[in-house]
């Protein structure tokens, strides 16, 4: 009995406040003593029921009654009133933003319009790439009685254009089966005139091709056949993207899938009239490419020349505008056409220009050179003395004609490519900051075009398991480090752009209906002070100039570095097959291009070098891409102070502009290209 | 005894009752599979009804009688759910009895019963520690139990009511806070137990955009709340419902078939209604002579408050989704009748809630 008296006990202002107040008045506790007994009792009878429980009331008060109400009042319309809101809000005030989906509604004879897929123009508004759709002819031959064979085969041979003794040989080998393909892609108007008859053949009850089912397909179109094949991808025979802009896109270009990602979006208005030719309105949707279909086709029309001429086995050229990344043209060869994919060579569809690595050689001395004048290590007049040789950790480097020079500075230094000074050069800038200039350079990381199937490149830094000493020479002028042509051009479009590393981008703009997105040209890095990419500048004019003369166009300053890379194979270095690439840009005082060219194993009965097959390559691309760009030559341009050409800063025109003309006039050199 | 049947609450319940047969209609009736749905929820309402006056008329004080027994047979069952229960979408909830059943639906009453007679048994003595220790321990078994399931939504329920039937009987604050501190203590081995399919709702409600395809449900629900305006396109007229945009319409869904075609105005009536029956039952909880027909009748209100607010919650994206149905107006037999007999339970309180009718 004792915790039953407990009953009694008061808790006023202790307790969960005065809410319910569970507690009898002290006055009830005499009766209190029983209220739990209801269990202990076998079968309570209903009278003792009702008399306990009616001993032990609820207590209310008025004080109680007051917070009694407040509380139920809170809790319950605290949260009616947050619903109510929120349905207030949903439904009358911001109703705009919960519209139902359109309902897309398709007629006899449409083409189911979730499969189509978005048109890709070029910058100014060519067709590259877009849907087009032909008919498949199927057939049920099970259905089909053999004795009309003939006639059918007869109808169908002129829609088809094969003779109608393979068809009906076609239906005979197949008569007992539900389906077959008789023609896969046949002409858009073939296909509604064979679809017409069959029609009305029907009306008038003539059921002769009643079993021939006729279907609208798209098919993917490539207007201007390997132009460009590589940068747009395909799709397969299923529709799936493969590579390229179309695997990139894939989810923006499907009908059903994304729109434009959120950002500062322009109407469609905004974009040229021209450029919009073929991009439809509507639901349809586009990418307009940096890309000049004109400048594509100089470079691939060049790149199969040089390979032809050079006998090499293949190649690639980059064409970008070093101020915003836009790339202007990127062709490979060998290439393939997408209209065609299946007689194509799998190993042609990867665009090598991103997704292939490939030691650079000494074209990658620019990179050496860059951090050293950066980090004011050096200058471009610091003598240094080739003995012929230097050796690293016993690794033993030497120039490419095994010759010594003798005391040279940088500039003449990287004009004759020398390998020795370069590792001296590098030595002085010492392994831990050059390697964080190689990765500030963007070597060893994706540069994120906008392209599927990009690799990063192999830089072995300091921190890799076996790095030695002799890594930092070796890499000082591009051996045994792996990049990218898009790397590597990007790299040097940042010294062309003050110093500023831009992230490449191939799609200029997304149209999705009547809303476009302009691609924003992105800075990545401001790699080396704009001082240094000055006095980079003009050592690489000085390059084309004293070095590579074959790389000059007449009339117009260059800027440019070759780089001759033996190609590494498991047994080691194999002698006379390179890599012979050329990067530079020009006008060298205000760089409107800078241009990568690369050739796998040129014959080396013509010449192994860089300087006689890739440099030449270049000039004739330049020439073409002066005249084509209407970049007026430099006397030209410099004295007519009224042509607006952009600097990428007005340091670039003030200073660069009359150094690049006072260049010393080039002086025949041996060719020096690395090892 | 009869005069005091609450007859206001009688009517809004079958008033909500008769929305939810429309709704259902309006929601099925484009899908062949469920156009019958309807007249079962019509034949459950009636049901419903008649068990509502049934357990009004039952002395509810005999219900004391059953709080143990109610409390074993809950444990039995979901002791029976974890070692032999049926395995669906990957949580063990169901037993099969010939058909499947989940012992939680009921267990939500069993847990009403058991605790108001617990707490009111113990009214005075769970100021004390142990008393109330007592009660949470009696709470912690079934709560695992269903959280093992896995039921997140169910273990929230139930503990949600619980909580409040504690709340409600009295409890010190020092010993609130001892609890509080006590979760909070628990907490990090309590988040390594909750399962994917609990984190990936809460990120889904917190981040749509990552999750479009479990998004998908709630986006479309967005969509026709907003597509309704102020009064609605009409019954058995909303696109996003009889175009089949609208996913699980007829059960946690309901609630936006009924904003896209009643409107901001008919919604707010509904809610209106809803609010209004768990006010009648707070009421009765007010009147009612003793503790544990109050507790039982708070129990009731709270379940009511509670899954009204999370199912609304969750048609509106305030609130993660959780398969919770709306009292009354979703679909589905078992708990449109439980809740009509726990209605009766309230009624039988209000009913014998002046002790002169038996002096």
């Amino acid at each position: 009995m004792r915790a039953r008296n407990r009953t009694v006990r008061p808790a006023r202002g202790h307790g969960f406040g005065p809410l319910f107040d569970p507690l009898q008045r002290p006055e009830d506790g005499a009766d209190g003593g029983l209220e739990s007994g209801a269990l202990n009792r076998a079968a309570p009878n209903r009278a003792s029921l009702e008399q306990e429980h009616a001993q032990h009331p609820p207590v209310s008060d008025d004080g109680t009654k007051i917070w009694r109400i407040g509380f139920v009042g809170v809790v319950l319309t605290g949260p009616l009133l947050l619903l109510v809101l929120r349905l207030l809000d949903m439904q009358v005030m911001g109703w705009q933003q919960y519209e139902p989906p359109q309902i897309v509604t398709t007629g006899r004879n449409t083409v189911d319009d979730t499969t189509s897929w978005g048109v890709i123009v070029d910058r100014d508004g060519n067709l590259l790439a877009a849907d087009r759709f032909t008919y498949r002819i199927t057939a049920t031959p099970k259905f089909i009685s053999q004795s009309d064979y003939g006639a059918i085969a007869l109808r169908l041979a002129s829609s088809i254009g094969a003779p109608p003794l393979q068809i009906e040989n076609l239906f005979m080998e197949n008569s007992d089966r539900d389906y077959l393909i008789i023609a896969s892609h046949i002409d858009f108007e073939q296909g509604q005139q064979l679809l017409a008859e069959r029609q009305q053949r029907m009306a008038d009850r003539d059921f002769l091709l009643k079993h021939i089912h006729i279907a609208a397909h798209p098919r993917r179109f490539y207007p201007q056949g390997i132009l460009a094949s590589q940068v747009l991808g395909f799709l397969n025979a299923e529709r799936v993207p493969v590579l390229g802009l179309e695997r990139y896109y894939r989810n923006f270009l499907s009908s059903d899938g994304v729109g434009l990602p959120p950002g500062r979006q322009l109407p469609r208005s905004e974009l040229d009239e021209n450029v919009l030719r073929f991009v439809p309105s509507g639901h349809g949707k586009g990418l307009v490419l940096t890309i000049d279909r004109t400048i594509q086709h100089i470079i691939e029309e060049e790149l199969r020349l040089g390979i032809g001429l050079y006998r090499a086995e293949a190649g690639t050229v980059i064409v970008m505008d070093p101020k915003t990344g836009a790339i202007l043209g990127m062709a490979n060869w060998p290439t393939f056409d997408g209209n065609s994919f299946e007689d194509g060579d799998p190993y042609t569809f990867t665009n090598v220009a991103i997704s292939a690595q490939f030691e650079p050689g000494s074209v990658f001395k620019l990179i050496t050179v860059a951090a050293a004048l950066d980090i004011d290590a050096v200058d471009a007049s610091t003598v240094f003395v080739d003995t012929g040789a230097i050796s690293v950790e016993g690794h033993t480097v030497q120039n490419s004609d095994r010759k010594a020079v003798g005391e040279l500075n940088v500039a003449d230094a990287m004009a004759h490519s020398n390998n020795v000074i370069t590792v001296q050069i590098a030595q002085q800038v010492g392994a831990e900051i050059f390697y964080d200039y190689v990765s500030r350079f963007g070597f060893g990381a994706d540069t994120h075009i906008d392209l599927s199937g990009e690799v990063a490149g192999q830089v072995r830094n300091t921190d890799a398991p076996n790095w030695g000493v002799s890594d930092l020479a070796t890499n000082s002028f591009g051996q045994g480090i792996a990049v990218t042509p898009i790397q590597m051009i990007c790299a040097v479009a940042a010294i062309a752009n003050g110093g500023k590393l831009m992230r490449p981008y191939i799609v200029h703009s997304r149209v999705a209906g009547d809303n476009v997105m302009v691609t924003q040209p992105t800075m990545v890095y401001q790699v080396i002070q704009p001082e240094t990419a000055l006095r980079m500048n003009d050592m690489m004019a000085h390059v084309v100039n004293t070095g590579n003369q074959m790389a000059q166009v007449s009339g117009y300053s260059v800027a440019g570095k070759s780089g001759t890379a033996e190609i590494a194979t498991e047994e080691g270095y194999v002698q006379d097959e390179t890599i012979a690439s050329f990067i530079g840009y020009a006008p060298a005082d205000d760089p409107q291009f800078v241009m990568l060219v690369k050739l796998d194993r040129p014959d080396p009965g013509i010449s192994r070098w860089a300087a006689y097959t890739a440099t030449p390559v270049f000039s004739r691309i330049a020439h073409r891409l002066f005249e084509h760009m209407n970049i007026p030559p430099d006397n030209v341009r410099v004295s007519d102070d009224s042509q607006s050409y952009s600097c990428s800063s007005a340091v670039d025109c003030r200073e660069i502009a009359p150094e690049a003309a006072s260049i010393p006039a080039a002086e025949p050199v041996a060719e020096l290209s690395n090892r | 005894m009869i005069r005091h049947f609450d007859r206001p609450l009688f009517f809004s319940v079958l008033l909500l009752c008769c929305i939810g047969i429309a709704m259902t209609y309006s929601a099925t009736s484009t899908n062949v599979a469920l156009t019958d749905y309807w007249q079962r929820q019509l034949f459950f309402t009636i049901l419903g009804a008649i068990a509502l006056v049934t357990a009004a008329l039952f002395d509810y004080r005999h219900l004391e009688l059953l709080a143990q027994p109610s409390y074993f047979l809950l444990m039995v069952s979901l002791v029976a759910v974890y070692f032999v229960g049926e395995v669906k979408n990957g949580a063990q909830r169901w037993l099969n009895l010939g058909i499947d059943v989940q012992p939680t639906e009921a267990g939500k009453f069993l847990l009403i019963i058991f605790f108001a007679w617990y707490l009111s048994r113990f009214q005075d003595r769970i100021r004390r520690l142990p008393y109330l220790l007592g009660a949470v321990i009696l709470l912690l078994f079934p709560l695992v139990l269903v959280y093992v399931q896995p039921d997140l939504g169910m273990t929230v329920t139930l503990a949600f009511i619980s909580g409040t039937l504690i709340l409600i009987n009295g409890v010190r604050l020092t010993h609130i806070f001892l609890g509080l501190a006590a979760t909070a203590a628990a907490w990090p081995l309590l988040r390594g137990t909750l399962q994917d399919y609990m984190l990936r709702r809460i990120e889904v409600f917190l981040d749509p955009e990552a999750n479009v395809d479990a998004a998908f449900s709630v986006q479309q629900a967005l969509i026709s709340i907003g597509n309704g305006g102020w009064i609605g396109l009409g019954w058995a007229e909303g696109t996003q419902n009889r175009l089949h945009f609208l996913r699980v319409r007829h059960t946690d869904f309901i609630f936006s078939v009924i904003a896209e075609e009643l409107g901001f105005v008919g919604t707010v009536m509904v809610l209106l209604l809803l609010f209004f029956v768990i006010w009648r039952l707070v009421r009765i909880a007010d009147l009612a002579q003793d503790q544990f027909g109050r507790l039982i009748t708070f129990g009731v209100a709270s379940l009511i408050f509670f899954q009204t607010f999370v199912n609304v919650g969750m048609n509106l994206a305030i609130l993660p989704v959780t398969g919770m149905t709306l009292p009354f107006l979703s679909y589905g037999g078992s708990s449109l009748v439980s809740m009509m007999v726990a209605v009766g339970l309230a009624q039988s309180v209000v009913m014998r809630h002046r002790k002169i009718d038996f002096s």
